[in-house]
């Protein structure tokens, strides 16, 4: 008895000790302490993909002033963190729990099963401007059965796979690149950074790396059905079986085999920093909102220089990159995309938030141009990207008149995918689909990244795909797609 | 009016099961009945959760299907059936060993810096651990790969040669767990009534055969309790080491792929609640029926060994 | 230790330590379990070293037990975080001390019912803990019941309620009061007149401080290391417990790297983060306070467990 009285005065000891040592450490929550509701404005609950800003407090301070004189609303941001984002939302959106607005996570399935307000109506009369702003491509890549349920953020429409290259050894060993256009004309150049440089890795590759070759994909990039963007635009094909795309394969086995690309590729995930010198090629994204490699070479905050692997197109993927949706339980659908409207047509609204404060992290110059100042950190704004209205957010100083009309040309001029806005339904294949997705798992990363040989994997890949229920699949798939391009037209 | 004269009899006894009876409804009995989902085809409608599950359509079992449709279906069960079968087995004889040698150690300071040493595995978590058997087993930069170059030996490719693996998991598995089971069985040892060793001694029974004869059977009806429950998981594999330290090699899904990690391959993509249900559902079932089944098994043994 | 005992056999208490092996096999043992310690030690070394490496190091010559070059760096990035830190330090300690006090009630006097032969309802009430263990409720249900049912999202009572109870150590109790209570003593406590609850509290409890010392633990370090509770439930900064904040700063980790070619849109301040070394200072960071504190429970564990073990 007496040892178990010590126990809990032990116990009861470490808390006091840790209550004293935290000091202030409080035990109610303090997400919501500034969004009281006031009488006559509704508040809207809003979830974010990301890292709470650092001055949180002010950025939404300052835009709620404005949003409350607008609309009459108070918004409640909060955030979930990138890697959490998916796992916590699919259960507040299966739950039924209330919220307003929230990035969208999986969004043809939940769309599909009803879970967002269906905002065809609802946007155009709503938020108008900002509708009206938007690129066809955003409305059509959204639409699922002829409805909208998605706000998406104007942004880069459309996406180019580049090769971006570290530029201090192109200079260092005077490469040329103006006429790398594709994985296999690497070859002269890895072979200089190989024999050279014992530290850097040719290839930037590990887990996840994707062979990139003017493919656009249902479903997603990993799994074997794509339309090829260069040969016929209405048959769906698994990609693997496709000659430019095996070429292209072969081509990184024989790198793999030549050591450019790390041995431990496909199982490992390594990270090569973008501001760091242990790489000298790596693929990116790019669109017309990065300007060049402007954007790029900003973040890494040395020169790098990029060739385009790919055309560039619109396409589904890109259309749905950053999806803002209204909760089919909010009580509130009308306000909500009154807000994302006001969101994504008021200039000062949106450059508040993505740029901080004005006067103290920018100031503006000329119509539509900001200078940052001092007070412009990391972590005290948000991202342009999954915010808003990319048309409307003001542009560094350093980008020039002509880079902006070559941007909205660039816009004007890109391709569509064949299959934009094609949503494929999987309900009456989801059995199959499980077992394709693990087939993929298995050859997936050992294909990409050259490890396999992809005239042994592919056949034996191919086998087990047919087991898993693939002609099923594609067949139902083909015929929805039948289905949507007779839509069309 | 028996059944409220029975009551008032084991009023204490009802009284002390109150609180934790309580937190089974609204934790577990509750919530349980979600798994209906396994049979729906789960859409949305307004009025929350439980709403929308009434209002799906019933599927019947085509939620399970993906279980048993694949043509990896026989290779995934029998993998996670043996590899937990390993666990148990080797992984009490280990847990049951320490403990017996940790508790007649003559150094009570030692026996404390063993006792924390072997706990500190549990803390790290797979993807931890994971790192650091890809710093013994990476191809070029790897620790083992090095000492069998420094001794001539040719390099192993290790993430590409299945054979190697269901020794590295099992050792693994049973490495993490030991420090942690071996508690339970330590603690038991101490509980066991001293007078047993004592006329043991005075039999003049040697060490071994105190711990073969007193020890050993003393331990038998926790080991068999705790085994029972064991196979109730059965067809549950441990995620993270299944995934995790194979880094997903697509060379290694022979000996590798379990149950869990087949279910999270295959769902991460579709997200679909009702398939993800149904695999549980399945894991569930299956290991039910075979606690019920041990557990009959050893009662006609011995009664005190049974778990129910 | 000597001393120790002879401490004890002044109280008179028959400390005498029968089980213990000969002077020859202690050697042998010890050095068998030693050399299995260390296995379990090695890794957390290693953890250490690599939190000290310097990145650069780590990508050319990769991991090693003497890296080439030192860095601060993993820790220095922690340590902007302090505040939170050590706020979520707070959070972690209080969940793990109230709960497991919690835990520890709640399970041992369910198991002490279903262990009474007197009790009429122990299978029931048996069987009803142990299908919980067999069957999992689901996520989406669960958070339900947590947030409207009992309205407790994003407060401490979401971390420490769903492990309120342990079933798994329901059956452990049981087993202990039945091997190590001996009948007669609960008999002739009520012989005496003493309540169940009395009997309970006064004869049992005592007796079964090494299986009460076991399960404080495993309820302890349930606390300590979850986090998935936190990722369901907490919204708020300062309610966040160590290892959730710890795996969203590696979660965000890992999400930068798998999106690498997204990197000009994602990386925000995330760019510029050691990110081997920060993972592993974030190991050693919510690891060692537990284990630090884990042989202060053992003081209580293993003495509690002598006296457990001696008739009296």
């Amino acid at each position: 008895m007496r040892r178990l009285k010590k126990l809990t005065i032990g116990l009861v000891g470490i808390l006091v000790l840790s209550l004293l040592m935290a000091g202030c450490g409080s035990l109610s929550g303090n997400a919501s302490k500034n969004t009281d509701s006031k009488k006559g404005v509704t508040t809207l609950l809003m979830y974010q993909i990301g890292d709470k800003p650092e001055n949180y407090d002010q950025l939404m301070d300052a835009a709620n002033k404005i949003v409350e004189k607008k609309i009459g609303a108070r918004i409640n941001l909060q955030y979930i963190g990138w890697g959490d984002y998916d796992k916590k939302m699919s259960v507040i959106v299966s739950s039924g729990e209330n919220y307003d607005i929230a990035y969208a996570n999986n969004y043809v399935a939940n769309a599909q099963k009803g879970a967002y307000a269906d905002l065809t109506d609802l946007a155009p009369k709503y938020a108008k401007e900002a509708y009206d702003m938007l690129d066809p491509a955003y409305i059509e890549g959204n639409k699922i059965k002829g409805k909208l349920y998605a706000f998406p953020v104007n942004g880069n429409v459309y996406a180019q796979q580049m090769l971006t290259f570290n530029k201090q050894y192109l200079d260092k060993y005077h490469l040329d690149i103006s006429n790398v256009n594709s994985y296999a004309d690497l070859e002269p150049l890895l072979k200089v950074i190989k024999k050279n440089e014992k530290t850097v890795m040719p290839i930037a590759a590990g887990q996840g790396f994707h062979v990139e070759s003017d493919m656009d994909y249902p479903l997603s990039n990993g799994m074997p059905f794509a339309v090829d963007l260069k040969g016929d635009h209405t048959k769906i094909i698994n990609q693997y079986d496709n000659e430019r795309m095996k070429q292209d394969l072969r081509t990184m086995h024989k790198y793999y085999q030549e050591g450019y690309i790390a041995k431990d590729a496909a199982t490992s995930n390594t990270d090569y920093p973008l501001d760091g010198n242990t790489w000298f090629v790596r693929q990116e994204t790019q669109g017309p909102y990065d300007y060049g490699d402007t954007l790029l070479t900003t973040t890494a905050g040395q020169p790098l220089v990029s060739r385009p692997l790919t055309d560039a197109y619109k396409t589904t993927g890109q259309a749905q990159m950053a999806n803002f949706v209204v909760s089919s339980n909010s009580k509130h659908k009308e306000k909500a995309v009154e807000f994302l409207g006001l969101l994504n047509s008021d200039p000062d609204l949106l450059n508040g938030l993505i740029y901080g404060e004005e006067g103290k992290a920018w100031k503006k110059v000329g119509d539509n141009k900001v200078k940052l100042l001092d007070g412009y950190k990391a972590n005290n704004h948000m991202a342009a990207w999954n915010t808003g209205n990319n048309k409307i957010v003001y542009v560094q100083d350093s980008i020039t008149d002509q880079q902006i009309k070559e941007r909205d040309e660039n816009i004007k001029n890109a391709k569509q995918s064949p299959i934009l806005g094609f949503n494929f339904n999987t309900d009456s294949v989801k059995t199959e689909i499980t077992n394709i997705s693990n087939v993929m798992s298995q050859y997936l990363d050992g294909l990409n990244t050259g490890t396999l040989d992809p005239d042994k994997a592919i056949p034996e890949m191919d086998a087990k795909l047919k087991k898993a229920g693939y002609d099923k699949v594609l067949k139902e798939m083909q015929k929805q797609f039948d289905e949507f391009r007779a839509s069309k037209e | 009016m028996r059944v409220l004269r029975d009551f008032w009899k084991n009023k204490a006894f009802l009284l002390m099961v109150l609180p934790g009876a309580l937190w089974l409804i609204l934790f577990f009995y509750v919530p349980v009945t979600g798994n209906i989902v396994a049979f729906k085809n789960f859409k949305y409608s307004d009025g929350g959760f439980f709403k929308s599950l009434m209002d799906s359509p019933w599927v019947g079992f085509d939620n399970f299907k993906f279980l048993f449709t694949s043509n990896n279906a026989y290779l995934i069960t029998r993998n996670t059936v043996l590899y937990n079968f390993a666990f148990i087995v080797l992984g009490t004889i280990f847990a049951v060993f320490i403990a017996i040698v940790l508790s007649e150690i003559r150094s009570r300071k030692m026996k404390k810096i063993y006792q924390t040493s072997m706990l500190f595995p549990y803390f790290l978590s797979w993807v931890i651990i994971s790192y650091f058997v890809y710093a013994f087993l990476s191809p070029d930069k790897g620790l083992l790969n090095s000492i069998i170059g420094a001794f001539g030996g040719e390099n192993v490719n290790w993430y590409n040669e299945p054979k190697y693996w269901p020794f590295i998991l099992i050792f693994l598995g049973i490495w993490k767990g030991v420090g942690y089971n071996s508690i339970i069985y330590f603690a038991s040892i101490l509980g066991i009534n001293s007078t047993y060793y004592e006329a043991a001694m005075v039999d003049g029974a040697s060490k071994w055969q105190q711990i073969k004869n007193v020890t050993i059977p003393q331990l038998v009806p926790l080991i068999s309790i705790l085994s029972i429950l064991a196979v109730g998981n059965i067809f549950r594999a441990d995620f993270g080491l299944f995934y995790q330290i194979p880094r997903n090699s697509g060379a290694l899904y022979e000996v590798t792929s379990v149950l869990d990690t087949y279910i999270y391959n295959g769902l991460t993509s579709t997200g679909d609640i009702g398939m993800t249900a149904a695999a549980g559902l399945y894991q569930s079932v299956v290991g039910c029926i075979l606690v019920v089944g041990v557990n009959l098994f050893m009662r006609k043994f011995d009664e005190e060994s049974a778990l129910f | 230790m000597k001393g120790g005992e002879k401490q004890m056999s002044k109280k008179k208490i028959s400390q005498v330590r029968v089980q213990s092996f000969g002077k020859k096999s202690d050697i042998i043992f010890n050095i068998l379990v030693a050399l299995l310690a260390f296995s379990c030690i090695f890794p957390f070394i290693f953890v250490i070293i690599i939190s000290f490496t310097s990145e650069q190091s780590l990508l050319v010559h990769g991991y090693a037990l003497f890296p080439k070059e030192w860095s601060l760096k993993g820790y220095t990035y922690l340590a902007d975080l302090k505040g939170q830190i050590l706020q979520s330090l707070f959070i972690t300690v209080f969940v793990t001390v109230i709960g497991t006090l919690i835990n520890v009630t709640f399970t041992s006097t369910y198991a002490y019912a279903i262990a009474r032969p007197n009790f009429k309802y122990r299978r029931f009430f048996t069987i009803f803990a142990l299908i919980t263990m067999l069957f999992s409720p689901g996520m989406v249900p669960s958070y339900i019941v947590m947030t409207t049912l009992l309205h407790l999202k994003d407060t401490v009572w979401a971390l420490i309620l769903p492990m309120a109870l342990s079933p798994f150590n329901i059956i452990v109790m049981r087993t202990f009061f039945k091997r190590t209570v001996p009948e007669s003593i609960i008999e002739s406590a009520r012989i005496d007149g003493a309540s169940e609850f009395r009997t309970f509290t006064k004869i049992v409890l005592p007796l079964a401080v090494p299986g009460i010392a076991t399960i404080s633990l495993f309820a302890a370090l349930g606390y300590w290391n979850d986090w998935f509770n936190a990722l369901l439930y907490i919204q708020s900064d300062n309610l966040v417990p160590l290892q959730f904040l710890l795996m969203k700063i590696q979660s965000n980790i890992d999400y930068m790297t798998q999106n690498a070619s997204l990197s000009a849109n994602l990386s925000g301040g995330m760019a510029s983060i050691p990110k081997e070394a920060t993972r592993m200072a974030m190991v050693v960071i919510s690891t060692l306070p537990i284990a630090c504190s884990y042989p202060f429970f053992q003081r209580y564990f293993v003495s509690g467990l002598t006296i457990g073990g001696v008739k009296e």
